[in-house]
């Protein structure tokens, strides 16, 4: 982990330092996953006991059949899912048009930042209200497919897509489109066969953030959805109702998709999560 | 046949720039090369030519019909951009198959028409592979054979070969000259390079601040410029210009003091060009001596190019064998190769006529 080049010439003192720091580092990330995961697999009982057992004696399964058990758990896994992926649909598409146009002309560039950090500034819980409003009269506040979240979670994501793909949108050569025009493709069809490809990194690494921002969302979710919930509000009642157990083991589900993406990404992903910086 | 004319051709730019009533004509399958400093308005007259910009006024017209700007226009011209502009993300076959592939043309026949394209272009790289994985040179041949492959009947090249290190770049230079021949096709290209102007053109445009200076072979611009701007432009090393004065006893020209060749009409003060190449240290026929001192040397490979002084002004020659620097040299002018223009317009004067009378 010290494996720079100033461990050479550091003095033992340092090196000690350093790995003490490394140390501390490792256990404030690691510690409270260790601890989730005891939780989600030791009877309850064992949660609370005083010393706390720091190794588990006696292992369940138990709360993550309960998950699963629970009709509620299940719909709600469900709807998260559907809402995360139609939010991060929506904001891809529009946001994409959104970042291309910022790339293209110095017009749209400045009223695209401005708007974009615009919204990212407000305060989310001001537009609580007439959001509630509009849903209710579009008829689809608290509805058991989650559409109505979804929406507003797009519009919440929109920004962070577009930040996300606007540097490689920026990049691409006018040329290259000019050459595309040449060759006799219509500017439809250069954006689809030509920046869209081109920029697909970026779009790839965009659609996974606007992906976490919805699963993770919790403060509309708890207003939108008041009956018809997503994860993190049911994560919160389980845990405000004293249901540790399973709520260990949700908050271990709910880490899923996270995991899946850096697995199967790994390095490309990190790789695209600064493209948009240093290109 | 499917030529080129320009007419009256203008397109202002805010900051100034652009081109003005520029006219051109280009006869079918002749290599026009469109020369100038940056800025001069070439590459603006030649996305003008593409339909990427459009004219304030004038008029375009390629063949028979007619058109600036729009679909049917687009179909006869095909273009190579200066960072070849092929698409990152397409193979080569792809990036070539491109202009097809909208045209929705059978997928037999764009097999056919690729491989036939990137064979006239001279590819031999794996169609497989993609444009990062090239080197410039396959990549310039990439974005020919895709500016062939729907068989236009202009391709426009804009400083293509610019970016390519200098020994490719002259083989390319021959080949582009030789594949332009092969395919008949008309030839725009821009360069800011006078050496790779004067290599590739049948016919030379010399553009000067969004106007044509001079238009003709080569040959003919490099021996007879129209003007002093053309022929301080053409030629390397370029030619030297001195201020002369007319006699008041016999009427010949003098600079610094050496008489040279009965001149023309009665203008006081005129500007004679000579290229470095038509001073020489030998004496012959229709030469003038001028006494100059050398200041310093460079060796150029083939010549020497020397820079002296000829009483106040400065002199560059391109000469045979080296001079000792500080040393009076005494050199030949060749007064066939006088060049004389007029100091306010910067026009050349027609000197053959008027001394042959």
């Amino acid at each position: 982990m010290n494996g720079r080049a100033g461990s050479d010439t550091a003095g033992p003192g340092l090196a000690a330092a350093r790995y003490v720091l490394n140390a501390l580092v490792v256990a404030g990330g690691v510690l409270p996953l260790y601890i989730l995961a005891k939780q989600s697999v030791t009877p309850e009982l064992e949660t609370f006991a005083w010393p706390p057992h720091w190794m588990p004696h006696r292992l369940t399964i138990a709360h993550f059949a309960s998950v699963f058990e629970v009709s509620e758990l299940r719909s709600a896994i469900l709807r998260s899912l559907g809402v995360a992926a139609i939010s991060a649909a929506i904001a891809i598409t529009l946001g994409a048009m959104l970042a291309y146009a910022m790339s293209r002309s110095p017009i749209t560039r400045s009223t695209g930042f401005s708007t974009v950090s615009g919204i990212r500034l407000l305060p989310m819980i001001t537009v609580a209200i007439p959001l509630g409003i509009i849903l209710a009269t579009l008829g689809i506040y608290d509805s058991p497919s989650g559409i109505g979240l979804a929406l507003v979670h797009a519009a919440i994501a929109i920004p962070t897509a577009a930040l996300t793909m606007y540097a490689s949108f920026a990049a691409i050569p006018l040329e290259i489109e000019e050459a595309a025009w040449i060759d006799g493709a219509s500017p439809l069809r250069i954006f689809l066969t030509v920046d869209l490809p081109i920029a697909r990194t970026a779009i790839a690494t965009a659609l996974i953030l606007c992906f976490i921002l919805s699963w993770d969302e919790f403060g509309f979710a708890l207003l939108v959805q008041q009956t018809n919930r997503t994860l993190p509000p049911l994560l919160y009642y389980y845990t405000v109702f004293g249901n540790v157990g399973p709520a260990s083991a949700l908050a271990l589900l709910m880490m899923i998709p996270a995991v899946c993406v850096v697995v199967a990404l790994g390095s490309s992903l990190r790789g695209a999560l600064i493209a948009g910086t240093s290109r | 046949m499917a030529g080129l004319a320009v007419r009256h051709l203008t397109r202002k730019f805010p900051s100034g720039g652009g081109v003005f009533d520029v006219s051109l004509e280009v006869p079918s399958g002749e290599f026009v090369v469109l020369l100038g400093p940056s800025g001069c308005g070439k590459t603006t007259l030649l996305r003008l030519i593409a339909g990427l910009e459009y004219p304030d006024s004038g008029e375009i017209q390629i063949g028979v019909a007619g058109h600036s700007g729009n679909a049917t226009h687009r179909e006869s011209i095909a273009m190579v951009f200066q960072n070849f502009a092929l698409y990152p993300h397409m193979t080569v076959f792809q990036n070539i198959a491109f202009p097809l592939k909208l045209r929705h043309v059978a997928r037999d026949e764009t097999e056919r028409r690729v491989k036939e394209s990137a064979a006239k272009a001279g590819l031999t790289v794996d169609l497989k592979r993609f444009p990062r994985e090239l080197s410039g040179g396959e990549r310039q041949r990439v974005a020919l054979a895709r500016a062939l492959v729907r068989e236009p009947k202009i391709i426009l090249m804009d400083e293509a070969l610019a970016t390519l290190d200098a020994q490719l770049r002259s083989s390319l230079r021959l080949e582009l000259k030789e594949f332009q021949r092969r395919t008949g096709r008309t030839f725009v290209y821009v360069t800011h390079d006078q050496v790779e102007a004067l290599a590739l053109a049948d016919r030379l445009v010399v553009m000067r601040a969004g106007r044509v200076e001079q238009v003709g072979a080569p040959q003919e611009v490099f021996d007879f410029p129209q003007s002093e701007f053309v022929a301080a432009f053409v030629g390397n090393p370029p030619m030297n210009f001195l201020l002369a004065e007319s006699a008041p006893t016999r009427g010949n020209l003098i600079v610094d003091g050496v008489e040279v060749k009965p001149p023309v009409g009665s203008s006081a003060q005129i500007r004679l060009g000579i290229r470095p190449n038509d001073l020489a240290l030998e004496d012959g026929e229709g030469r003038v001596a001028i006494e100059v001192v050398v200041e310093s040397i460079e060796f150029s490979g083939a010549t020497y190019i020397v820079y002296a002084k000829l009483g106040s002004s400065s002199i560059r020659a391109a000469l045979s064998q080296p001079v000792e620097v500080g040393s009076h040299l005494t050199l030949y002018m060749d007064t066939a190769r006088m060049h004389f223009f007029d100091p306010s317009t910067g026009r050349r004067i027609a000197v053959r006529e008027v001394s042959s009378s």
